[in-house]
């Protein structure tokens, strides 16, 4: 395990309940996206963005970012690519035909993130489905589809190993810290996601 | 007549300048760039969904400038508009996403002023989604939709300023763009014509 987090603060809320404890214990650290130099994003094992992240501003940071993920650091993506900030991302593709049928979950591999979370049980919030995602950010060649949205199981949640080093986790939808209705679930996908970053081996950068 | 839209650049802000409602839109420019452009240019300033004011409050002296050269600014909720237009008083509430699960539930939201040209665009049922805040309008300031309670949660201020705000706690863009809830897209299918004839009104009189 090496160094911490940067939980990327994009709006005037803090960052959330559930990364709280994890910031007491040094692992995961909140910035304001204004403040989100080179320099702070190569002192982290990785980034986390949520879906509200401005993403024209994650473009014009992107030579640190690519930098970071060559380096071995990980990023966690949330929400709908508009602006493929990073190589390897491709704009957000919505549900051709949104409703219920087309909202179902299913865990198509495993992932530490996902160890004993049924993709069931973050398919609805007291009933309603559609939280997790609406559609997917279309996955490079080589990454692992973890879970399928519809019928057609169409890849929601990826993660990819870059040849050139890094790995990125991507969930096309609402931050996963807020889905489903279990709040102990909840604070468990954030501190694997915080986990997850952690594991980053960034040899290169800190010899 | 024109609009200009600031755009934070979140997968919902650029959906709305880009994606069903873009023809509404003459440019956008990013928060940062206020400081730089000629807003006179612009018959209307519209600050998107969930906005940071921390974004804005660097620019609070030009968009009240704006204003008091009769500009026209729009601004959308989630966007802590309290932070940087003047006038604005702004109380949050426990967002209820739920109601509507609860059969014969209903928000609270009104249209106080149907007569208003924007109801001829929109109705009762394309406000009604759910509510993140509400307003204690000027004294003056015409209140178009309101919450339970009778605060508002849509209105157009004419006095604080030399210009015009319009002022609002409902967040369509934010929803629209994430492809969420039908009633978003009908508030903005309506909002933004009636804006642009508003607008074309006010640049005619």
């Amino acid at each position: 395990m090496s160094r911490h987090a940067i939980f990327i603060v994009s709006t005037d809320a803090p960052m959330p309940a559930q990364f709280v404890e994890l910031q007491s214990q040094g692992l995961v650290l909140p910035v304001r996206q204004d403040r989100l130099t080179p320099e702070i994003i190569a002192s982290a094992a990785g980034l986390i963005a949520t879906a509200s992240v401005d993403q024209i501003d994650l473009l014009s940071k992107r030579d640190a970012i690519m930098k970071l993920l060559d380096t071995g650091g990980r990023m966690v993506v949330n929400g709908h690519v508009m602006r493929p900030f990073i190589d390897g991302l491709e704009t957000f593709v919505p549900l051709q035909h949104p409703g219920r049928a087309s909202y179902t979950l299913t865990r198509l591999a495993a992932h530490p993130v996902f160890d004993d979370i049924p993709a069931k049980t973050l398919e609805t919030n007291r009933g309603v489905a559609g939280f997790y995602g609406r559609g997917y950010n279309p996955p490079p060649p080589g990454a692992i589809a973890i879970t399928g949205i519809g019928p057609d199981q169409l890849p929601v949640d990826w993660v990819w190993q870059r040849p050139a080093g890094g790995s990125l986790f991507v969930h096309s939808g609402n931050d996963l810290w807020g889905v489903g209705d279990d709040a102990q679930i909840k604070k468990k996908i954030a501190e694997r996601l915080v986990g997850w970053c952690r594991a980053a081996s960034r040899t290169e950068a800190f010899a | 007549m024109s609009i200009l839209a600031i755009n934070g650049g979140s997968a919902y802000q650029i959906e709305a300048v880009e994606g069903r409602h873009a023809g509404f839109f003459d440019a956008a420019i990013r928060p940062e760039e206020i400081a730089r452009t000629a807003l006179a240019a612009f018959d209307c300033v519209i600050v998107l969904c969930r906005t940071p004011a921390w974004r804005m409050e660097p620019v609070a002296d030009r968009l009240l400038a704006y204003l008091d050269r009769g500009g026209t600014m729009v601004a959308m909720g989630e966007c802590h508009s309290e932070r940087w237009l003047p006038g604005i008083s702004f109380e949050p509430c426990e967002t209820n996403f739920w109601w509507w699960l609860t059969p014969g539930a209903d928000l609270g939201t009104q249209v106080v002023k149907p007569q208003h040209a924007l109801f001829s665009h929109i109705g009762e049922n394309d406000i009604r989604w759910h509510l993140h805040g509400s307003f204690d309008a000027p004294e003056g300031a015409e209140v178009l939709a309101t919450n339970k309670e009778g605060r508002a949660i849509l209105y157009v201020d004419e006095v604080t300023t030399r210009g015009r705000m319009i002022v609002t706690s409902l967040d369509p863009f934010f929803h629209h763009g994430h492809h969420f809830m039908p009633a978003t897209t009908r508030f903005l299918d309506g909002f933004l014509p009636w804006l642009q004839e508003d607008i074309k009104r006010k640049a005619a009189a």
